[in-house]
């Protein structure tokens, strides 16, 4: 039994949350066309390396607890990781979408990626924070039983990495920590270890969100 | 059927913890069994707690030889499993027919024209056939609990677990669900939890009373109301003040000659006058509310 509907899935995912990204997108659009060729290689590391990872952590907080049937899911034998694999999943797709959506439109602008070396290298710098910042989001909600905890957990973690972005990448510890290190510091030598990091603790932020989205009991 | 030994459930820890559930011991077999209670006896947490959704913190609770206890057993329970809450939240954006179809799909029913087909008849028995297409955003509160019906119904459940299903319902709609599941009821378990008596005294031949977390009553309503015989009296005053001496009004009625009162208590020595009257359900109820010492504050 798949006991799975992509169809559903999008249907019941609350439309309205999509201005979210669209928004910022277009935004970051608008700045590339005003600014110019000269600083496109700013604004897209901007977009891609801060704007869609905290668009996906607050997005990711919001992903699992928004749903008004939860207590009917939870009646059904579908599992935990199921609904998380759904819900984070579909919220990743859209995050894939802007970023690869965005590149295409760098690409136009004649963007020069080199300093972030490989294609891969590229998809790093936004996929690993994006992934991080999501993995922070719905652990922050799932903890707390509340939405809106995520969301602000995220928003926390941005804004402090985001204006003290030198400090953590002095820092012995604080470097592998940087969510933003791969857009904003492509050439610093702990960038691997950084995003390795950042990786390993993803894994086990989702994992702890599973096993805490076990207790159904919390979220009704 | 569904077997509960020494079930309790306690939220939160230490001195905050409330003893949602003390002790139930309760058996249910085939029909339908009525749980009845005032708001925060536990009512609820039981339902949770059977329908695999909430962990009882002791006690034993197999359904169907399942054992609610497992990952196993609760997977096992919630593919038997229709489940109406009592705070029904919905995809607003969705048709009916989508929502069930949507459920259907999590409940396992994989083959899409089989699906179809079922759905259809459920819209049906809830009798929602003719707005199948339209949007639940537009609904009544009527209208959803029949759809909330029909998706606990897609999986043609062994276990029917309704939570408070009537409230909100105007006259008219409350009759019709309580004969819908008196029907859905003969050929499986039906579990009607409400605070309403009358649901109740019309659908179930078998109830249990719960009580701030404890059981104070199984059996029949006959039974119930027979408990009361003795205890109700019909009391005609002039007078502005209302009768007191340990009795609970459970209704008054302004009439030419004064204020007819029905009272429920354990005597009425401080009114000669009272006259006995045959003990209906209701009173019953607040009978053995007030005998198992819980603050009846009905008028």
């Amino acid at each position: 039994m798949k006991r799975f509907s992509l169809r559903y899935t999008l249907l019941t995912y609350r439309l309205d949350q999509l201005w979210f990204p669209l928004a910022f997108w277009m935004l970051f659009v608008i700045i590339g066309v005003i600014r110019g060729p000269e600083y496109i290689l700013d604004t897209t590391r901007a977009y891609l390396g801060t704007v869609i990872p905290l668009i996906g952590g607050i997005m990711g907080a919001y992903a699992v607890l928004d749903d008004p049937a939860l207590e009917l899911r939870f009646a059904t034998p579908i599992s935990a990781a199921q609904t998380l694999f759904e819900r984070l999943g579909l919220l990743f797709l859209i995050q894939v979408i802007s970023a690869v959506s965005f590149q295409a439109f760098a690409l136009l602008m004649k963007t020069d990626f080199s300093i972030f070396g490989s294609w891969i290298g590229v998809q790093l710098i936004w996929l690993v924070p994006t992934l991080s910042l999501m993995a922070v989001g719905s652990l922050g909600a799932l903890s707390a039983a509340q939405t809106m905890a995520g969301a602000l957990l995220t928003g926390l973690i941005w804004i402090v990495e985001l204006i003290a972005r030198g400090w953590f990448a002095g820092q012995k510890v604080g470097q592998y920590f940087l969510v933003f290190m791969g857009a904003l510091m492509p050439s610093h030598p702990a960038l691997h270890a950084n995003q390795l990091t950042l990786a390993l603790l993803t894994i086990a932020f989702f994992i702890i969100s599973w096993i805490l989205f076990c207790r159904q009991e919390r979220y009704i | 059927m569904i077997e509960i030994t020494g079930l309790t459930k306690i939220y939160g820890l230490g001195a905050k913890s409330v003893h949602a559930l003390n002790g139930i011991d309760l058996q249910i077999n085939s029909g339908m069994f009525g749980l009845l209670g005032p708001n925060g006896a536990g009512k609820t947490t039981l339902m949770r707690i059977l329908a695999g959704i909430v962990n009882p913190s002791s006690g034993i609770v197999r359904i169907d030889g399942h054992d609610i206890e497992t990952e196993v057993g609760k997977r096992a329970v919630k593919s038997m499993l229709g489940y109406l809450p009592q705070e029904l939240g919905m995809y607003p954006e969705l048709t009916a027919a989508q929502f069930v179809d949507y459920m259907a799909i999590l409940k396992g029913l994989d083959d899409p024209r089989q699906r179809a087909r079922r759905v259809g008849q459920v819209l049906e028995m809830v009798g929602l056939q003719d707005s199948t297409g339209r949007k639940i955003k537009g609904f009544s509160g009527g209208m959803k609990r029949r759809v909330g019906i029909a998706q606990a119904l897609v999986n043609n459940p062994k276990l029917l677990i309704v939570d408070e299903p009537t409230a909100g319902l105007d006259p008219e709609e409350r009759i019709r669900f309580r004969n819908l599941l008196v029907n859905l009821a003969a050929d499986r378990v039906v579990l009607l939890s409400t605070h309403i008596v009358e649901d109740i005294g019309q659908t179930c031949r078998d109830i249990a009373v719960l009580s701030k977390g404890r059981m104070i009553f199984r059996g029949s309503p006959t039974e119930l109301t027979q408990a009361a015989d003795g205890h109700v009296w019909s009391l005609i005053r002039s007078g502005l003040e209302k009768p007191d001496h340990n009795l609970t009004v459970v209704s008054m009625l302004h009439l030419a000659e004064g204020t007819q009162y029905r009272l429920v208590g354990p005597n009425a020595e401080g009114y000669p006058e009272a006259q006995p009257v045959q003990p209906g359900l209701e009173d019953a109820y607040v009978w053995l509310m007030k005998s198992a010492g819980q603050v009846m504050d009905v008028l």
